[in-house]
């Protein structure tokens, strides 16, 4: 079962899920995005360090923020994908659309 | 090299479903890489059908196979709900969707850009989403 971390920092919020993002957990982290954003938290990073799968379903969560996400002034950084997971990105043609980093000392410069 | 494994019509399936046909499509051989896409291209299919043709109807089934010829690789899903016409898939703009903030139509998209070839098959009893790859 994926689990969902979240980690404050100034200025952005990091969520870390663990284990597989499909359409059976997809629903965990629409609703961890959706609480955030209720909170006013506009700036994600997405750590994929622990994210061993992904599917469209997945994606699609953060493809339904995105356009809310740069209407309040945010954007989603995602860093240390798995080959695996930034082949869906690459796939969907989605790598052009989001901002991905390496490692996870290069969120704070892509995310303020 | 033929193998089949039958699924229960309910989203919690869909690990097991991709963990057999990961281990299956190692056994024959296949290049991890090739692997790791095949497995996602089989788990829209299997998510869309049970999902969107069975509406999670624990009590329904759904029928995988898995068979390599050479350097052809077919993967049948035979399925009893309502066909979902994926020969005729026309491609949704990407941008379109952020647009909508909508969160589906992306996984027969994804199966297209995987496999080498999509049809749908139909008889009176069942259908069958045949998908090749050439491998």
């Amino acid at each position: 079962m994926m689990k969902i971390r979240e980690i404050g920092h100034e200025g952005y919020v990091t969520v870390q899920p663990s284990g597989e993002l499909d359409a059976n957990s997809s629903i965990l982290m629409d609703e961890k995005i959706q609480e955030l954003v209720d909170r006013e938290v506009y700036r994600l990073h997405i750590d994929c360090s622990k994210l061993q799968y992904i599917s469209s379903a997945g994606l699609g969560v953060f493809i339904s923020f995105l356009d809310e996400l740069h209407e309040r002034g945010g954007k989603f950084v995602f860093s240390n994908m798995s080959d695996n997971v930034r082949k869906v990105f690459d796939l969907l043609g989605l790598a052009q659309l989001v901002t991905i980093v390496e490692s996870g000392s290069q969120v704070e410069e892509a995310i303020l | 090299m033929k193998s089949s494994y039958i699924a229960i019509c309910s989203k919690q399936s869909l690990p097991k479903i991709r963990a057999f046909v990961e281990s299956e499509l190692l056994s024959m051989d296949i290049q991890v890489e090739t692997v790791h896409q095949l497995v996602l291209a089989v788990d829209e299919a299997c998510a869309n059908s049970i999902i969107h043709q069975h509406s999670c109807d624990g009590e329904s089934r759904i029928h995988l196979s898995i068979t390599r010829s050479g350097k052809k690789l077919l993967i049948e899903l035979t399925d009893s709900g309502d066909p979902f016409p994926i020969s005729d898939y026309q491609p949704r703009d990407l941008q379109e969707i952020i647009k909508k903030r909508t969160k589906g139509g992306l996984g027969i998209f994804l199966i297209t850009q995987i496999m080498d070839e999509v049809e749908l098959l139909q008889n009176d009893q069942h259908h069958i989403y045949r998908f090749t790859k050439y491998l």
